[in-house]
């Protein structure tokens, strides 16, 4: 059986977590589930970031699970972009959480590939060939839009994930 | 049927594999008597075929085993666009050998499409 897994995020000062969240919308204030029409993002800012992670609630038989890949699907606006900690080579290492913000974060300056990568780049316990064995979380994805001045409204990118599990 | 394992009620997986030993034994993952098996369980200094069945397909996959292959099997799950209408969880089933650090790999997609590869990782799911 699958291991049961979802995505967490956690938001604020001291780190609220919320755990399968029902999306990943991303805007101008630091909430989880947030309704992207209610909190545009101004041109030449920066959406708040998002940390998110991968919680492996119960390995169901399973004895781990690795190798996890992030990427977009879909289009950005204007000449937008989409900047994660999440990369292939030089992997910065687990990202510390810190309170979400709306302007540049160190490391966070990956371009998210559109597409599922050749290796894994989103780490666990440090390290893109890092385990979960147990419950547990992955690192911290964290990722955030940079709107430009020519961007344009009503598109849509979206997010996913794979990951090896080790029956 | 339910299948057990520490307690826990494992349900089958789509595809599930067979290990068939040179003594003419075999370890299933799933096994006739309610219980499932972890895939470091099979005894690789024995195993002469591991064989990936379905319930819910007529074909089976079969590896003759020799004692310098590895054997690996694992899943690759798959959460595709998270969050939206469009969201979906897809699991494809990936086995195969490795000698002298090359990998050979089949990886059964849930349209049952069969893909041979060495490096799974090479594999896009859309």
């Amino acid at each position: 059986m699958a291991a049961t897994v979802s995505l967490s995020e956690s938001n604020g000062a001291g780190e609220t977590i919320t755990a399968s969240i029902t999306n990943t919308n991303m805007g101008s204030t630091d909430a989880v589930n947030l309704v992207s029409a209610s909190y545009p993002i101004t041109a030449n800012t920066r959406s708040y970031a998002k940390y998110q992670r991968l919680y492996c609630s119960n390995l169901n038989g399973s004895t781990s699970i690795a190798n996890l890949k992030v990427w977009r699907t879909g289009s950005l606006g204007g000449s937008d972009t989409h900047v994660t900690n999440a990369r292939t080579s030089a992997y910065a290492g687990a990202k510390a959480y810190a309170t979400p913000v709306n302007t540049s974060i160190a490391t966070v300056d990956q371009t998210m590939p559109t597409s599922s990568p050749a290796g894994a780049n989103l780490g666990i316990g440090g390290s893109l060939t890092g385990a979960l064995t147990g419950v547990g979380y992955s690192d911290y994805l964290v990722h955030q839009l940079v709107v430009d001045s020519a961007s344009t409204t009503g598109t849509t990118t979206t997010l996913s994930i794979s990951y090896d599990e080790i029956g | 049927m339910e299948y057990k394992f520490e307690g826990n009620t494992i349900p089958k997986e789509e595809w599930y594999w067979i290990a068939q030993y040179q003594d003419g034994s075999t370890l299933k993952q799933f096994d006739d008597n309610g219980f499932y098996h972890q895939f470091m369980e099979i005894d690789q200094s024995q195993l002469k075929v591991f064989k990936m069945v379905s319930d819910n397909h007529s074909n089976i996959f079969t590896l003759i085993f020799t004692e310098e292959m590895k054997l690996i099997h694992f899943y690759k799950r798959f959460m595709l666009d998270i969050g939206t209408e469009q969201y979906r969880e897809i699991s494809c089933y990936c086995f195969g050998y490795e000698i002298k650090g090359q990998k050979m790999m089949v990886m059964i997609t849930p349209s049952n499409e069969i893909i041979i590869t060495n490096n799974t990782n090479l594999i896009q799911i859309e």
